[in-house]
């Protein structure tokens, strides 16, 4: 078999996705062994044995091959990080999505409250020009003006908290793994 | 043939015993050794081979030396002490699974009044 011809088959590997470069090794002499036998037992050309060999020996997608590897030599602690990695991704999420949600429901005190003062002026001004005492309409809107600004610092309150919470628990799990993950498959690059 | 599902637990002991058996062994060699010692009866298959061959290296059962042959590289696979140690236990396991397997589909079925 020439150097071409290993080349050819380490071509085919990569482009179905291979990258773990010892199974690739592996792979590569397993097809070329079984396409010298069908070349000499058989007198097939190259191409024709390849073809052969690609359908006897390898499955129907053949990176699922590297997939099982990666399953059966995976560490332990390695599958438990990326449980971790991916709870902690699904909590900052959630943390994000209430945190929008307070976010939205300050703004839309925000808009109450704003009404309410307005009311209040308009009143205290109808007020002053007839000179009558403030009346109980007056001081409810007041009151409702009161309230609502209190919601709002209460709601930007938790507005912050779960942003924050969101922030810290993306960076003490789900990040950790990605930049983990990033090196992993920069050494394996470093490799090729 | 036997199906995939059932040589999956029994293919670490097999490994494990040819290579006890033979020395050192590259993954071609031992498909077509199985395949010619079963009369054609177990065909392992390489997406199941290489795997737990990897699989075996990495738990330290298993070594290797890359040779060069024919502008390629071939894996030798042999046994390290540690897996020289867990080769009789493996095959022991193994026996006794068939003995019990024996006991639950090896008697005569009881008649039906």
């Amino acid at each position: 078999m020439t150097e071409h011809h290993v080349q050819h088959i380490k071509d085919y590997l990569k482009s179905q996705g291979f990258s773990d470069f010892e199974l690739m090794d592996d792979l590569t002499d397993h097809l070329a062994t079984e396409i010298e036998f069908s070349m000499d037992s058989e007198k097939l050309d190259f191409e024709t044995s390849f073809e052969n060999a690609k359908q006897k020996l390898l499955p129907d997608f053949p990176y699922q091959l590297e997939r099982d590897l990666k399953i059966l030599t995976t560490p332990k602690h390695n599958i438990m990080m990326k449980k971790i990695a991916f709870i902690g991704g699904y909590l900052s999420a959630l943390c994000l999505t209430i945190s929008i949600l307070f976010g939205v429901l300050s703004h839309q005190e925000k808009t109450d409250a704003n009404s309410y003062r307005i009311l209040v002026d308009t009143q205290n001004k109808a007020n002053l020009l007839i000179g009558e005492k403030y009346d109980n309409e007056w001081k409810d809107y007041l009151s409702k003006m009161e309230d609502s600004q209190l919601n709002i610092i209460r709601k930007s309150k938790l507005f912050q908290s779960f942003l924050a919470l969101s922030a810290l628990i993306l960076s003490l799990t789900y990040l950790p793994y990605r930049f983990y993950n990033g090196y992993q498959k920069s050494q394996l690059e470093l490799v090729a | 043939m036997y199906s995939r599902e059932l040589l999956k637990g029994i293919l670490r002991p097999i490994i494990l015993k040819l290579l006890a058996d033979n020395g050192k062994m590259y993954g071609y060699e031992i498909v077509q050794h199985v395949k010619a010692s079963s009369e054609g009866k177990i065909l392992i298959k390489e997406g199941s081979l290489y795997p737990s061959l990897h699989a075996l290296t990495k738990e330290g059962y298993l070594q290797t030396e890359s040779i060069n042959v024919g502008n390629r590289l071939r894996k030798y696979y042999s046994l390290t002490e540690k897996g020289k140690a867990v080769v009789n236990p493996a095959i022991e396991e193994v026996m006794d699974f068939q003995t019990t397997l024996a006991l639950l589909f090896g008697k005569s079925k009881t008649s039906v009044s």
